[in-house]
Order: structure tokens, then sequence, then C-alpha cells
């Protein structure tokens, strides 16, 4: 059934600039990836090989995502969202420590991380929520906003116990985000902000973690401590400097191949594109980012439903803040957080979990003709 | 448009949030600019101009430690002499030099050198692995004279016990290049130490420390003028074995560089006390750069030391195994304690006779006086009773046949004959005749020295089969705190099935074998502690050859009443188990009660009471007629 209501207009409908944007980040990520991976004495890169797999995979989704209903993703939104907060709990309990920290399950072999799809959860929950009837007309107060406020809080408690404030802090960003394009009321945010303001001291002394508080110290001056806390800000400011315009070229930065950087596969692959591809090769992949994050959200703003304008909206946030908060980081204008560069960085959970949203969206803007 | 919100304030929100996404992304493209842009030629400069080089530090692996914290495995400082290609404009004459500063063999060093691929010009390429402290000086002082030549300090594993429980550790070294290719996902790279065998291969995880880098500036001579990162080098973990290193250096003093196994089990956890495999070597060997001719006599001496007898290799369990086929017996009630059978020496079976160890015959035997002199007779119409099913049947309820999951590489899993077992494997039907000699522990069934242990343990505990294990904890070196190990699983076996009275029953047969008079295993006798065992004497089928000698086994519990320890002792082509192997157990035996504060200072030697005694089991006549 699905199909055919689909199928006559489905190629003039199909969201190609969707499309093609995605492919081409996806180009940029794996070229990028197999420098960060290269080995040079089997001249192979393995997170190359395993990350074209997600990729694959990914894109799979992505277009079998594309394929379901506005109403279907409203129907399961609230089920996807409990399996996710299921999920979050069994990696609490049989989950698999890496390196200090429990994020992973393994399902017949194969790792994942359900903190990376409980995005995606947190997403289709709150669009849920705020295109229901009972949604406030004249935006939300403190006390109404509780619901959509326990939504994300629910999962960035257990995402913090694995520890990983990281992708808590990316909950609570999508999520206000889209709590704020849903409407607060003007003098509610002011109060807000006010009693964050507040709050930031006794966060700052109770809350955070010795190294947590190092890290946004040594943000503030790195030059303090330039072999301890500080080492990352700095190496990661040589490799991207010494990129310069154009780049040392491909498999040719130093910093990178030296492995200077700890995790450059993954938190900090952007120092790699940009010291071998230069500020020409930065610039066209945020571009590419700012493209895409402008094509979702005019998906939101002409969606027929509230409730695909809401996920829209969730989309384009998650994709946002990864930049931002990942790139920002990298540049030294950010503190350093744990959070990967959507598409570029290595994970399979992370690229499939983006790759699966973006076909939801897709998908909605194939629709918005057939139900306008 | 979304219900309850005006579509003109939804529509402002919209563009409100693309107005702040398109500042937050220009911000992060002028600081781009900003840094790529106008400073880009500085940092080039730092990360290019400036001559930068990374050293390796390497990092220790943890250390391995007995049940009782004593320190069994650690590392000591070895000095390796590195060549930095890009200092060294002639890199044969600096070997050269090197070799005859040193009084080294020149082409050796060159051969050696030239064997190993060239690598990264930023990292040391070593030339001389593990060089004395002569060596050492000699080198310093002729620093000027070898331009490009470094020394590296890197940890090297030492054996304070030199050759007990040598193989148990098992050894590391530098990754290969096709382990690489397999490890570099887990974030080896190359130059990195990777354990091989042993322990230091089953906890690699563990045990494993992360080598760390610093990043320094150098001028055109190569010396150092700024560090400008580094990387903290990471201990690895420590690791307690559940192993007391005084009972495994009795066992191997018992071994006596004979082919054989000991293992002992606490028989209420399945941790593991002793797990001795002879002939031992110096594991010291290992450390180091270890010479060819070393590794050559290692892996080519006939007694094959680099095989772990205790779990590698199976054995036919020979009289060992009428523990188990009395507990089956027992609890197929095809025999009661009180059941007399007849032994005139031999028995008739599907029309043949199948001689037992004693030619004038047992006479009439029960249970207990037939385990206790090991009458070959009763257990072959014992087995006949029970038949092949019942046989399989209980050899899978204890595990045979199948590995006990011990944390250590190279686990056999031995036999479980069965009809379809034997279909399988040599594509012919289960004959009558098969089974007799599989009731004496012979034909089919092999079995390792861990899997007999094991059984003891559940018999002397009344049923509970702990899987062994041979870690007591792994301790987070940085943190002190525990890393988690994998469960392991225990079976309880159904009451319902084999009734806990029949291990005491067993147990009690057990007892008389060493306490009585008459026992084949008296020899492991010890004042002040009961002990139950059995002794075995499994022939060697091995087609005309006939001088090689039985294989010589016993099985023990301790003590009798509440048992604690559960051993299992093997050695190769000696003879009787009664005679060669039952003295290793109580040499065990004796230490562990001494250090529980159980046994006086000074214990006499047992004394054979009874002269006109039958002295050993034999099992080898009855099986050579029923297999040829």
């Amino acid at each position: 059934m699905v199909f055919r209501r689909i199928n006559r207009k489905i190629i003039s409908q199909i969201d190609w600039q969707m499309i093609v944007l995605l492919l081409l980040l996806c180009a940029v990520g794996l070229t990028v990836l197999y420098s960060a991976g290269f080995d040079p004495d089997s001249r192979t890169s393995a997170p190359f090989s395993g990350q074209a797999k997600f990729m694959a995979v990914g894109f799979v989704l992505f277009l079998i995502c594309m394929v379901f209903t506005t109403s279907f993703w409203r129907k399961v939104s609230f089920w996807f969202y409990a399996a996710g907060l299921i999920s979050l709990v069994l990696v609490l309990t049989q989950g698999v420590v890496v390196n200090g920290a429990r994020r992973w399950v393994e399902i017949g072999g194969i790792r994942v991380q359900p903190s990376e799809f409980m995005k995606l959860g947190v997403i289709l929950a709150l669009a849920r929520v705020f295109s229901s009837e009972r949604a406030p007309r004249d935006g939300y107060t403190i006390l109404k906003m509780f619901l959509p406020v326990t939504v994300m809080i629910v999962p960035a408690v257990l995402v913090i116990e694995q520890p990983d404030l990281g992708t808590a802090l990316t909950y609570l960003l999508i999520g206000g985000s889209m709590l704020l394009v849903a409407g607060v009321r003007f003098g509610t945010l002011l109060r807000l902000t006010a009693v964050g303001l507040v709050l930031v001291i006794p966060a700052w002394k109770f809350m955070l973690k010795d190294y947590q508080r190092q890290r946004v110290l040594t943000f503030l001056s790195p030059e303090v401590d330039p072999l301890g806390a500080g080492y990352h800000a700095i190496q990661s400011k040589i490799a991207v400097g010494s990129g310069s315009l154009l780049g040392k070229g491909f498999l040719q930065g130093t910093q990178t191949q030296l492995r200077f950087l700890p995790e450059q596969t993954t938190d900090f692959i952007f120092s790699v594109l940009a010291e071998e591809w230069g500020f020409f090769g930065s610039a066209v992949a945020i571009i590419l980012y700012a493209l895409l994050i402008v094509r979702l959200l005019n998906v939101a703003l002409r969606s027929a439903e509230p409730f695909s304008s809401f996920v829209s909206v969730g989309v384009a946030a998650m994709l946002f803040w990864h930049v931002v908060v990942n790139i920002g980081m990298v540049i030294g204008v950010m503190p350093v957080v744990g959070i990967t560069l959507t598409l570029l960085s290595y994970g399979g959970s992370s690229v499939i979990t983006m790759m699966a949203a973006l076909g939801i969206v897709a998908g909605f803007s194939i629709r918005r003709f057939l139900f306008a | 448009m979304p219900a309850g919100v005006e579509q003109l304030d939804f529509g402002f929100r919209i563009t409100a949030a693309r107005i702040i996404a398109g500042i937050w992304l220009s911000t992060l493209l002028i600081r781009l600019w900003y840094l790529q842009g106008i400073h880009g030629a500085y940092y080039r400069d730092q990360s290019e101009n400036n001559r930068t080089r990374a050293i390796r530090t390497e990092a220790p692996r943890g250390n391995i430690y007995d049940r009782t914290g004593r320190l069994l495995v650690h590392n000591r400082p070895a000095f390796n002499a590195a060549l930095m290609l890009e200092d060294t404009p002639d890199v044969k004459g600096t070997i050269r030099k090197l070799a005859e500063i040193t009084s080294r063999d020149e082409e050796q060093l060159l051969a050696q050198f030239s064997s190993r691929k060239a690598g990264r010009k930023f990292e040391p390429q070593v030339v001389m692995y593990d060089i004395s402290r002569e060596e050492l000086a000699k080198i310093k002082v002729n620093t000027h004279n070898l331009p490009g030549v470094i020394i590296t300090e890197v940890p090297t594993r030492a054996y304070p016990n030199n050759s007990v429980a040598a193989l148990l550790f098992g050894y590391a070294r530098e990754i290969s290049k096709t382990q690489l290719e397999t490890y570099r996902d887990r974030g080896y790279r190359q130059g990195d130490t990777i354990g091989q065998s042993g322990l230091e291969k089953q906890f690699e995880e563990v045990l494993r420390g992360r080598a760390g880098y610093v990043q320094v500036e150098v001028d055109a001579r190569g010396n150092r003028r700024d560090e400008l990162g580094i990387i903290d080098a990471r201990p690895g973990n420590d690791l307690y074995l559940t192993i007391d290193i005084d009972l495994q250096r009795a066992a191997e003093e018992g071994l006596a560089g004979r082919r054989g196994a000991v293992v002992a089990l606490d028989v209420n956890t399945g941790e593991v006390l002793v797990l001795a495999s002879g002939p031992s070597f110096d594991a010291n060997m290992f450390s180091g750069q270890m010479s060819a001719k070393e590794w050559e006599r290692l892996t080519h001496d006939k007694n094959k030391p680099l095989q772990n007898r205790a779990i590698g290799n199976a054995y036919p369990p020979g009289s060992t195994s009428k523990v188990l086929w009395s507990v089956a017996g027992l609890a197929e009630r095809k025999i009661a304690p009180h059941t007399v059978l007849n032994c005139p020496g031999y028995v008739v079976l599907n029309n043949r006779p199948y001689r037992c160890h004693k030619k004038a015959g047992h006479g009439a035997v029960d249970l207990e006086r037939a385990f206790m002199v090991s009458c070959n007779a009763y257990y072959y119409q014992l087995g006949n009773m029970l038949g092949v099913g019942n046989m399989t049947k209980y050899l899978q309820i204890f595990g045979f046949g199948e590995r006990t999951g011990i944390e250590l590489p190279g686990e056999e899993a031995g036999t479980c004959p069965s009809e379809s077992w034997k279909v399988e494997r040599f594509h012919e039907r289960w004959y009558p005749g098969d089974s007799v000699p599989i009731s004496i522990g012979q034909g089919y069934l092999v079995v390792t020295p861990l899997q007999m242990a094991s059984l003891m343990a559940t018999v002397a505990n009344g049923g509970t089969r702990h899987q062994p294990t041979i870690v007591k904890k792994a301790v987070n070196t940085q943190t002190g705190q525990l890393i988690e190990q994998p469960p392991r699983k225990t079976v309880v076996i159904d009451p319902k099935v084999i009734d806990p009275k029949i291990f005491e029953k067993v147990r009690a047969a057990a007892a008389n074998v060493v306490g009585s008079r008459q026992g084949t295993g008296w020899r492991a006798k010890l004042e002040g502690v009961t002990i139950g065992g059995k002794t075995g004497t499994a022939q060697v089928v091995r087609l005309g050859s006939d001088a090689i000698k039985d294989h010589a086994w016993f099985v023990a519990f301790a003590p009798v009443e509440t048992p604690m320890i559960a051993l299992a002792v093997l050695v190769e082509n000696v003879g009787h188990g009664g005679e060669f192997s039952a003295p290793i157990a109580r040499q065990v035996l004796e230490v562990y009660f001494r250090n529980l504060g159980m046994l006086p200072e000074t214990v006499p030697a047992p004394e054979h009471a009874a002269p006109e005694l039958v002295e050993e089991d034999t099992e080898s006549t009855g099986v050579e007629e029923s297999e040829q």
C-alpha cells in the first residue's frame, strides 16, 4: 500500500538535494578517515573499511526510513523511545566496558552504542509531545515544560551514568532547541536564564568531575599546562593551523600521520581534515553541513503536519550541535567535550542513526505535497 | 502548520533558528580563517620547520602474583642500543663500530638489522637488544663516534621463581607483522608488545601496557631542544592467580624433570592451586632477546617442554576412571555397595576372556575391595552391566569430552566416546568389544589431568562442578579497582540423578586406597591427614614398540571427612601410578596442609606394611586381548 502511494510521483518528489548533500558528506568523511586510520606499514586503513560498511548499511536504512509514512513514525515514536530507555538500562547492567566507560552492548558479536540510537528516540518522542493536542497554544511555562523536560532528562541521566557527558549534553541541546522552536513564553525564558546563571557556581563545584573542570580551565588558557590537560588543545591547534589555506595534502599531515592527536578517527577527525586539506577543505565541509541544516529546516517549515515539522527541527538540531560543539572543540572555541562529528567521525551506531534520521525527514519531504 | 502554534510564530522561530545556526557556523569559519589563513604560516612552521620527533616510552606490562600476593612475574629494565636513521649518515659503518666496541659479531648484527624492515624515520631502530652493563658503559663512552646511536630503556619480563610455573605464564614479545593485521583495530602499533602464549596471551587485555610518546623538537644535530607534547605511557594492570606458588614448586620438584602434569583444585571453588607441567624450563629465557639457538633447543626438545600437559594433552585415564564407573554403577543401581562379583583372574565377555592384573584372581569382591585393589574383573563386569549408553551419560555429566573452560589457551577436550561419536569419527558402528576397555579407562577414552582433578573435586564436594579458574582477580593498577572477569559456570548435579550418598560411598572406598594396608595408593599416606585416592596405570598402545612404559596416574582429595583439595598427578611412561605418582601427590598435600598448620613439623615417610600385597594394578593384559 505504501509503495503504491509513492510510486507515481516518487522520482520527481524525492529530495535529491538532501541525498546529494548526504553522499558528499559521506565522501568527505571516508577520505579523511582513510588518512586518519592510515597505517604506513601495511598501507591500509582499517577504520576506513569499517566506516564504508557502516555507511552502506546506513544508506540502505536511509532509503527504508524514507518509505514509511508520517503517521507510522508518530505511532512508533513512544515505542522507539521506550525501547531506547530499556537498552540504556541494559548498557548499565550488561554493557561492555571500554576505556573505563560502559557504553556498548554486544548483540550477536556486534558492538552497538544504544545512546546513539536514543538521540533519534528523544527527537521522535519530543516531536510527538510538542505536536499533541494538549501542547500549550500560547507557549510553554515552567509547569507545562515538565513532560518534555522529563523526556530528555531521563535518558541523559542514564547516559551520564556510563559515564558519557558528551552524549547526555546532546540530548539536552537537541531537546532544548526543539522546545524553543515549539515556543516558550518570554517571561519564562527570562526567569530560566536567571536561574541558570545563579546555578553555574554550585554546578561547577558539585556536579562536574575533576577532569571535566580541568578541561574547562584549560580551554580558557591551554598554555598553563602544555604537556598535561592543555595537550589536546595545543596539538589540535597546531594541526589545524598548519593546514594553512590549501592543506598539506592527502596522507601528508605530519600531526596526523605521527598520531599526535588521540582519538583522531573519532573526536578529533576534523583536525585531520583541516591539516591535510586546509581552510579550503574545512570550509567545504562546514558549508555542506550548513546546506544540509538549512535543507532540514526548510522541510520543517513546509511540512504538512506539526509532528513532521518537529522531527525535522530535531534532526537539524542534532546535526547542528554535533558540528558546532565538535569543530568548536577542535579549533579551540569550545572546551574539550567528547562529542563526535556526525558523518566524519568513525562509529557505526552514530553513522547509522544519523542516516536513518535523515531518511525519515527525506520521507516527510516527499509527502509534504502528497498530503497538502 | 503545527496545531496550537500560530504559523507566523513558527515561521519566525525557524527563521531565528536559521540565523543562529548561520552565526555559529560563520564563527567557526572565521576562527578557521584566523588559524589557517592568518596564522597558517606560523603553525606550519611549528609543525614542520622545527623538526619534531616522536620518541616512544615503553609501558611495563602488569605484574602477576600468586594467590597470597607473592610476586611471580614483574619487569626489570633492559637496555637496547638503537639507531635514529635520520641522524646516522652511514648506517652500516655505525653498526660495524658498535660491534667493534662491544666485541660482538659484526655480520650477525648487520644481518639481524637488515632482516627487520626499515621503519619510520622518526622512530629508533633497535640494533642490539638487552645489552649488558659493560656494553652500555662502552657505548656511552664512545657516543661521539656513534652518531645517531641512542640507548633506550625497555621494561622486560623477569621471573623471580625461574622455572616454577614458567609454562603457565607463557611469554610476551614484539607484535609480528601478521598479528598486527588482526590487532590493529585494537590500537596496536609496530613495536608494541603482545602476549604470545599462556597467561600473557589469555590476559593480554589486562596485562597490556600502552606505550607513550614524547614529541620533541630537535636541532640539526639531533639534540633535543624542547618537548612539545607528551602522551603518557600507561602501565598494564596486575593479575592475581589462584595458584599457590609453594604447592606449585612442590609439584614441579615432584615431577623432577619428567614428562607429566600435576593439577590441584580447591574443591569448594574450582580455584586451581597447582597447574604444573613437566619438564619445566627457565622462564627468563623468554625475556630479552632469546637467541635463535635457545629457541631451537626449546621447540625441538623431544620432551616438548612447551606443551602444557595438564590441559593440552589427553591421556587414557586407566584405573582412575574407576572412580567414575563406581559412581555410575551405584547411581544406575547396577550394583549396590555390598554387591559381590567374582574375580577368578579373568572374565569372559562377548565370548572372549579378559584378564585381571592379578592372575590368581581377587576372589569374591565387593565395591570397596574392588576399588581398593583395583580389580579389573569387577569393573569389566560393571562396565558390561552399564553398557555404552550409560557410560557416555556419566562421562557427559562430569564434563568429559569438553573443555573445562579454564582461562588458558590450548586446552584439549579429550573424548567422550559414544555410539554416534564412533560413527562420526571412524565411520564404523560401536562393537560390544569397544565398551570393555573403557570400563577400565582404556580404549577410546582419553582425558586431561585437569578433567580428572575436576572429577575428583566434584566427587569430593558432593556433586558440584565448578568451572576451574586460575585467576583470583585482576586489579587496575591506577585506580585500584577490580577488573571484571567473565562469569564462571557452576553445575550442581541433580541429586535425583546422583544421590550425594553415592559420592560419600566412593569417598570411603577411596580413603581405603591410601589408608588401608592393602591399598594401591599407600605411598600417598600422610600422617595427620586422611587422604582419599585412586591409582591408575594407563597402558600406552603403540604398535611395534613394546619398550614404551605405562603412564602413571594418581588422583586424590583430602581430608576425607571435609574435603578441601583435589588433585590429579600424571607421569608419562614411567610405570605404576602408585609407585611414581602417589608420592608426588603426597609431596603437594604435605606442603598444603603444613601451610594450613594442620601438620606437625616433621612427617614420617609412609611405610609399607603388607609385604605379600599385590603391588599394582595393570590393565594391559585385558586390553591387548580385546583390542588386537
